[in-house]
């Protein structure tokens, strides 16, 4: 409700703005909006293509083809897309009219639906299917339940009701049927004034009861006017207003009932749920004039796996409600069927499920229809609701796309907006977009019209039907192209001013700034990931994202070199320094090598001392068990030889327990203990051996070849490591890359001699115009370049396109900066360095996947499933200078949206 | 103008009652009463910073800065003081043994029956300078009953009325079962009452038709409503109609008060209190406003506030709950929300007014003063002088005793409260209370307030 409120002062806020805008124009002239849409269906028909509404004071002015209908000039425009506009959805029966409380009367004719109805209350869940009117009726188990009325969701309390009563509910299925009881009224405190009220026999026990009962009320009520009765008085005028019945039936005999009844006291009626249609699919029944409608849901709950009783033999087979519908269509009710749920949990489900009609040929617009018109006709309301007709309200759904197929994105009650999608949902806990443009530009080719499914800072899908979470935002830049976050080889920010001062094997990062506000200007032109390195050299180059607290991808990815001045004594420094750093990282990988090996055999020795240990257990427990028999049998002889006279008999029953095993145990957990520490048992192995015992002797010497201890590898000794020089180890391990900044074309020459041929390090060079002269050499020898920032230059006085004679050449190549908050001028001059002739798929690679190749990079650069969602939005094709950036996303959040 | 007339008629009469019997109050009715040298807020007009109010025979003879005090009046020297008219109770069931009857359909019933002079509330309403109070039927029934007005200050319920039968008590809360029920009785009722009084007009024409040359004395007044009608004046009336609807001319029945009260009701002659619990009841209550053409006046739950918008343009205050802030637990956020009515409804243009707490529900000491819902609105944003109207002249509107009361101008009954200091200030006693002239309560002779004031006794 909070929400809500919010929302109406939002909106009164802007029909304030509005009415200060036009105000003067047109004084004070009614509110007037008009609203743009791709498709608009009015309940009925087709839908009209490029559509526009006028709506004035919430009530539906004019529909019709954009252009050639006549829009005041005063009215609000919205221009609401690539939408289709239909009808709010009209229930056309619910029970969100409150229940009794403790009233078991059965018969409560008096009662009105919409006076439980709490208009106060939260409908947003409702307002989100696209469900803007109910019909309520009175819930409960009740024969006659009471007046249904219908209200409005989404329009202002006190305004909302649209008709107080629109039928009286009688419930005839035997759901609803009670055993039979008489019905006593409280006993109150009893006076002059307030009289016992009698007792009254409940009427609904079975059908044929209910019949009699509803015949005997009909009749007592049409002569009854002025009862004193609140039910039969009420009854009584319902009755002289031609109020139509609404029977909730379930099979042929109850309709039959209704049908009867109905006809004997000249009712029209609704029939709702009908499960068994036999009785009424048939012209002379849904033609008749007393006929209102026939109120029928989907049967179906998704989620809710419901087990079908197995048919009893003889028993007919139900019939699928497809078919019914199609039964009742064809039998000429078409119009006045509508759908309800079963439940009201079910409703927001409702547009969903209503498409299993299909499975009889029922088709889209006349499903729809019996959400929208019919129920409207049915509850005699459709000059109010249920059609986008001039003299409705303005109540209407905005679908997506404009297939009649599409979810709800934004709920409209008298015009004026009750739900948005996405919007009610905090963009603290919403991680989930689905993002659609006209094209996207994916690493396996340009898709058209396609989406871009965003989820948890990834990217979950790409194509024209991707899946997206229930709570996902759609974002619709109809027109627009999405390409990846571009790569900068070179800035200067993130550091909040401060050039990074840091040597090899410190970290740039510590110099990263939170929340630098040149970042959020920077990649406002689209470079989302970007690399920046130390002033010195040679200093480590760190790859991090341009997000708000810059999120570091690699610390070092690179080593940068500067090769200045002389270049002899250039060539030779950087060669000591090469030699050194090397002779450290071979060092460490002759090491590394050998710590594997060493590795490689503790394993080994580990198996065997396993084995060792296992044995040598073994052999011990074997021999102490021997020995302790021993003893216990040397116990007994001396206790024997002790006791003397009783010999032969004790040494019989002595010998006879011997087998028995009790002293053993008693030795054994001894053994344990001096057996579980390392090498003792080899010292006690030495000293137990029994000497007498020659087999024993002969046993032992059979295991000691076995029990041949393996000798431990040593681990090989560490070379000194050093912080500084730990870079190297990566650079010509492969994993970190060379950028070497060169100046002279002579320099290049010593790059590739140096540092491809010398020591074969992955190599870039930053340069331009020398690598644009320099190109092939380059390309021969692997060499990647960084150009920039100045693309275009002249030589000799001819223009020569840097990035364009790389491409050219085919030197894989990416560009840079240098830049601050001007990175997000990069691409223009690379767009310019496109219009003097570089081809665009070469200059988009060069800001994508070549560098983040080059620097192995991963997760970025490309618009692929499980890769980071980094991507922007443009206006129109890439690298074009008339081309806009809309908005920029780093890791799921938007970063940058072009202000509306 | 009659009714000012017999209004003040009625009053003398009343007030000589009150000289015979309320002996230990006879000596300053006696003569003019005068208040000098004091701040004199007026409400009607500007504020006097240093005036004398001149009272003779009930009624405010005098206000300014100088006035000349005749000799034989007696002075209460108001120098530092600050002179209010009194306020005004517009809602409460205190003042009466029993707030509800069992049965909740009784439009027969007049609290007036039931109304104690020597009830706690009387007392406690002059102690806190309440001069009148509307004593209405509670809000646990639908049709509760005739309300009535009343002095706070008499010997018998006969000397404090100001207005019999002022409005009648109809409650949207429902007592047992649904709302719907409820309603459905309710719209029952009142169709009764509706269709009661076309009989009526028709059987009038066919009397008009029949005794054409007779006249039109029998015409019914236009002014029904009179307050100083008592019980030989209405009679007549109450026996003619049982005549038109039953033809037997017996003593009135409770049945036949009733369905007077309620065709008074529907015809827009007496106003109904329409008691709205939740927000949804507010629009279910415009809209019997609307189909029965009644004369509302609104009590508000506490949680109807989120209807404030609708009622903005009812051109009259409506009555807030005695809390008037309070926390609330959003349920979509979770989280817990201060609301604080009287900036909600000032911010939705509706002019509102107080009620205390009852003795019932003393939650807070706070909400069971008049001065302390004021001072609250003005903490959050109304304007101390609206806050002040809605404690006199506004409630005297809503009750329709504007005329006579609700603040000091000459003509005006002497209903007046004498503060030590400034209305909103919590350091402020009331020093004197006086209505219709007479000083009704004394701060210096309030034993049981200086017995809760005064030091404890070891």
């Amino acid at each position: 409700m909070h929400e809500l409120n919010w929302k109406l002062r939002r909106s009164a806020l802007l029909c304030l703005a509005c009415s200060l805008i036009f105000g003067a124009a047109c004084g004070a002239s009614a509110d007037t909006h008009a609203f743009y849409a791709a498709a608009i269906w009015s309940g009925q028909g087709e839908a009209i293509d490029n559509g526009v509404m006028v709506v004035t004071d919430g009530k539906i002015a004019e529909v019709g083809v954009r252009g050639k209908v006549k829009v005041p000039a005063a009215a609000v425009t919205h221009e609401l897309g690539e939408v289709t506009l239909m009808p709010g959805m009209v229930i056309a029966q619910t029970s969100m009219g409150g229940s009794f409380g403790s009233d078991p009367y059965s018969i409560s004719p008096e009662v009105r639906a919409v006076d439980g109805f709490d208009p106060f209350d939260d409908y947003e869940r409702l307002l989100a299917a696209g469900i803007t009117c109910v019909q309520v009726s009175p819930s409960g188990s009740k024969l006659v339940a009471g007046q249904g009325g219908v209200v409005r969701l989404g329009a202002e309390p006190g305004e909302h009701i649209v008709i107080d009563t629109d039928s009286l509910l009688i419930n005839l299925n035997a759901n609803e049927f009670r055993p039979a009881s008489i019905y006593e009224p409280p006993v109150g405190a009893v006076s002059v004034d307030r009289p016992l009220e009698p007792t009254r026999p409940q009427l609904a026990t079975s059908l044929s009861q209910a019949r009699v009962g509803l015949e005997a009320l009909f009749a007592e009520a049409a002569v009854s006017a002025d009862s004193e009765d609140l039910g039969l008085s009420a009854l009584a005028s319902l009755l002289s207003d031609r109020t139509p019945v609404r029977w909730d039936v379930r099979n042929n005999a109850e309709s039959n009932t209704a049908l009867a009844l109905s006809k004997q006291f000249k009712l029209s009626w609704i029939l709702v749920d009908p499960v068994e249609v036999d009785a009424i699919a048939k012209p002379s029944v849904c033609q008749s004039p007393q006929m209102r409608g026939i109120i029928v849901n989907p049967e179906l709950s998704p989620g809710r796996i419901n087990n079908p009783a197995v048919p009893r033999e003889g028993s007919k087979k139900p019939t699928p409600v497809w078919t019914r519908v199609k039964q009742l269509i064809d039998a000429g009710a078409g119009e006045r069927i509508a759908l309800h749920a079963a439940t009201d949990s079910e409703l927001q489900q409702l547009l969903f499920t209503s498409s299993i009609l299909g499975r009889s040929g029922i088709s889209k617009t006349q499903i729809l229809s019996m959400l929208t018109a019919n129920p409207a006709r049915i509850l005699g309301v459709e000059k109010q609701v249920g059609s986008l007709q001039p003299g409705c309200f303005a109540d209407f759904v905005a679908m997506s796309g404009t297939n009649l197929n599409g979810r709800v994105l934004a709920t409209y009650s008298g015009g004026r907006s009750v739900y948005e999608r996405g919007e009610a949902d905090s963009p603290k806990t919403t991680t989930s977009y689905t993002i659609h443009a006209a094209s996207v530009y994916t690493p396996n080719g340009i898709v058209e019209n396609a989406s871009v499914g965003v989820a948890d800072g990834k990217i979950s899908g790409i194509g024209s039907e991707i899946s997206s979470r229930p709570d996902a935002i759609i974002k619709d830049y109809s027109g627009a192209v999405i390409v990846p976050g571009m790569f900068d080889c070179g800035v200067s920010v993130g550091t909040g001013g401060t050039a990074p001062s840091v040597t090899l094997g410190s970290n740039v990062e510590t110099y990263l700034a939170r929340d630098d506000s040149q970042v959020a200007l920077a990649r406002q032109g689209g470079v989302t990931t970007a690399l920046l390195s130390s002033s010195r050299a040679p200093g480590p180059v760190m790859a991090f994202k341009l997000t708000d607290q810059p999120r570091v991808l690699k610390d070092p990815v690179a080593i940068r070199f500067s090769i200045r001045g002389n270049l002899t004594a250039a060539e030779e420094t950087f060669r000591k320094t090469l030699t050194s750093g090397k002779a450290y990282a071979d060092a460490w990988t002759a090491y590394d090598a050998k710590y594997a090996e060493y590795q490689k055999e503790l394993k080994v020795y580990e198996e065997a001392k396993k084995k060792y240990d296992a044995a040598k257990k073994a052999a011990e427990d074997k021999k102490k068990a021997e020995e302790a028999k021993k003893k216990a049998d040397e116990a007994k002889k001396t206790e024997a030889s002790k006791a003397g006279t009783p010999t032969p008999e004790k040494k019989e029953s002595g010998d006879k327990p011997t087998p028995k095993p009790v002293p053993t145990p008693a030795p054994k957990p001894e053994v344990k203990k001096e057996d579980t520490p390392e090498k003792k048992d080899v010292g006690t192995g030495k000293k137990e051996p029994a000497k007498d015992e020659k087999a024993k002797e002969g046993e032992a010497a059979k295991a000691t070849p076995e029990l041949k201890e393996p000798k431990k590898p040593t681990a090989p000794k560490k070379p000194r490591a050093s912080s500084t020089m730990e870079p190297y180890r990566g650079l010509f391990g492969g994993t970190l890359a060379a950028m070497v900044e060169i100046s002279d074309s002579k320099a290049a020459d010593v790059v590739v001699k140096l540092f491809r041929k010398e020591f074969k390090i992955k190599t870039a060079v930053v340069a331009s115009s020398v690598a644009a002269e320099k190109s092939k050499l380059l390309r021969d020898n692997d060499v990647f370049v960084v150009v920039g920032p100045g693309l275009v230059g002249t030589s000799e006085g001819k223009l020569v396109n840097y990035p364009a004679e790389l491409a050219v050449t085919g030197v894989p190549f990416g560009f840079q900066s240098r830049a601050n908050t001007g990175v997000q001028e990069l691409p223009n001059a690379i767009s310019y360095a496109v219009f003097q002739g570089l081809g665009r798929g070469d200059a988009l690679q060069a800001l994508t996947t070549s560098p983040i190749e080059f620097f192995g990079l991963e997760k970025i650069g490309s618009l692929a499933e499980g890769n980071d969602a980094d991507l922007v939005i443009l206006s129109g094709s890439p690298l074009e200078l008339s081309t806009e950036v809309l908005a920029v996303m780093i890791d799921g959040k938007w970063v940058y949206e072009k202000e509306q | 103008m009659r009714f000012a007339t017999l209004r003040t008629q009625c009053l003398t009469r009343l007030s000589c009652i009150a000289l015979c019997l309320v002996a230990a109050n006879v000596a300053s009715a006696a003569g003019p009463l005068a208040i000098q040298n004091a701040k004199i807020i007026t409400v009607s007009g500007e504020i006097i910073e240093k005036g004398t109010i001149l009272i003779r025979d009930g009624i405010i003879e005098a206000v300014g800065e100088n006035v000349e005090v005749p000799g034989e009046a007696l002075v209460i020297d108001g120098e530092g003081k600050v002179v209010m008219p009194g306020f005004i109770d517009a809602h409460n069931s205190a003042g009466m043994s029993q707030a509800n009857e069992q049965n909740s359909v009784v439009p027969f019933l007049s609290v007036v029956d039931s109304i104690d002079p020597i009830a706690n509330y009387f007392e406690e309403c002059r102690r806190n300078g309440i001069t009148s109070a509307a004593v209405v039927p509670g809000n646990s029934t639908l049709i509760g009953g005739k309300a009535a007005i009343v002095k706070t200050a008499g010997q018998y319920v006969n000397d404090m009325i100001v207005r019999r039968d002022s409005a009648l008590k109809i409650s949207l809360r429902p007592v047992s079962g649904s709302r719907m029920s409820h309603l459905a009785r309710l719209r029952k009722e009142l169709d009764k009452a509706v269709k009661e009084v076309e009989n009526e007009k028709e059987a009038d024409k066919k009397e008009v038709a029949k005794k054409d040359d007779k006249g039109a004395e029998k015409k019914p007044e236009a002014n029904k409503e009179d307050d100083s009608q008592d019980g030989e004046k209405a009679d007549p009336k109450a026996a003619a109609k049982p005549a038109t609807a039953s033809a037997t001319p017996t003593a009135p029945t409770a049945a036949d008060e009733g369905m007077k009260a309620l065709m008074a009701v529907v015809q827009g002659e007496m106003p109904a209190y329409l008691y709205c619990e939740q927000a949804m009841d507010v629009p279910s209550a415009l809209k019997l406003v609307k189909d029965y053409n009644l004369k509302p006046i609104f009590v508000l739950g506490q949680r109807c506030h989120k209807a404030a918008k609708l009622l903005s343009d009812q051109g009259q205050a409506v009555i807030l709950d005695p809390t008037l802030v309070y926390w609330e637990t959003n349920p979509r956020t979770r989280e817990d929300e201060k609301v604080i009515i009287p900036q909600i409804y000032r911010e939705a243009m509706v002019p509102f007014i107080f009620q205390v707490s009852g003795a019932s529900t003393r939650g807070t000491v706070g909400s069971s003063y008049f001065w302390y819902q004021a001072a609250t609105a003005v903490k959050h944003g109304t304007s101390e002088k609206d806050a002040l109207a809605a404690l006199t002249i506004e409630p005297a509107k809503l009750l329709g005793i504007d005329k006579l009361v609700g603040s000091i101008e000459v003509g005006k009954e002497a209903d007046l409260v004498i503060l030590t200091g400034e209305p909103l200030d919590i350091t402020t006693w009331v020093e004197h209370t006086i209505v219709g002239g007479e000083v009704v309560y004394d701060r210096t002779e309030d034993e049981k307030l200086q017995r809760l004031l005064a030091p404890k006794a070891e």
